[in-house]
């Protein structure tokens, strides 16, 4: 039986939601910021994060292999790894963006990929979304995504976590289309 | 090397090599021979990983996304890039 932890990436998002001190310091430091957190990491690189908001939507990629800050936010997604991911995103973001995730990035929202190329590892900390007021830490950290933290997705609003835990598993995304 | 300082800083205007200055290979091929401005600036970085030696000081370099790709559009991609790759150019002029 390995370890039994809840997912970090969850709480750590949750928190910059709730402590504007401790978001100030996770995108200054990286890190550091968490160590001081007490989450569990490892040595894979410098860490950045880089904030969503209502003018930017920041995607993380590594068009070289699949750099991915997995000794703090686990199991790297497959199609992260996948080839059709690594050369689109950096060729036209918001049509792949599109396609692979359904995602319409608003056309006053400014696009930023991250390409990493190993010494630098890097994750999105999302928007928070809205009528999440007064939900509690560790409410808010069930509505963040592993797709969200790479600018797939959005975190999830209340309702579309109602329906996953109602369900049982989220609808899987088309993703990458074999071609 | 001349030192461990980081040559470039934040703003600064600049070209990527076309070939590999023998450093740090993992420069993607898109990048190359193309026009940037230092976006981040993480000095050097111990890499022990994934690399046996010490590189150079490393920049997140601001590509605009038409300098890279047929997109015209405000969006851009951000790169990690060794300092050997970099070199400084003038500001581009812009009517």
């Amino acid at each position: 039986m390995h370890e039994e932890r809840e997912w970090a990436g969850g709480i750590i998002v949750a928190k910059a939601w709730m402590d504007s001190e401790f978001k100030e310091a996770l995108l200054t430091t990286g890190r550091e910021a968490l160590r001081e957190m007490g989450v569990h990491q490892g040595k894979v690189g410098k860490l950045v994060v880089v904030e969503n908001t209502d003018k930017v939507h920041n995607l993380v990629v590594c068009t070289l292999c699949s750099c991915y800050p997995y000794d703090i936010l686990g199991d790297t997604p497959w199609w992260y790894k996948h080839e059709s991911y690594r050369t689109k995103i950096v060729q036209n973001p918001r049509a792949c963006a599109q396609e692979m995730f359904q995602l319409e990035i608003p056309a006053g929202k400014q696009v930023r990929v991250y390409d990493s190329t190993s010494d630098v590892r890097y994750f999105v900390l999302p928007q928070r979304p809205a009528g999440t007021e007064g939900m509690s830490e560790e409410e808010l950290a069930k509505l963040v995504t592993a797709d969200s933290l790479i600018g797939a997705g959005y975190a999830l609003e209340p309702d579309q976590l109602n329906e996953v835990e109602r369900t049982g598993a989220a609808p899987e995304m088309p993703r990458v289309r074999p071609d | 090397m001349e030192s461990m300082n980081s040559k470039f800083k934040v703003g600064d205007p600049v070209v990527v090599a076309r070939e590999n200055p023998t450093g740090n290979p993992r420069t993607p091929r898109y990048i190359r021979g193309k026009r940037g401005v230092v976006g981040l600036v993480h000095g050097v970085l111990e890499n022990i990983r994934d690399h046996r030696g010490i590189h150079n000081p490393l920049y997140t370099v601001r590509f605009d996304l038409s300098e890279v790709s047929i997109c015209h559009d405000q969006d851009s991609i951000w790169v990690d890039v060794h300092e050997e790759w970099l070199s400084a150019i003038q500001p581009e002029e812009r009517n």
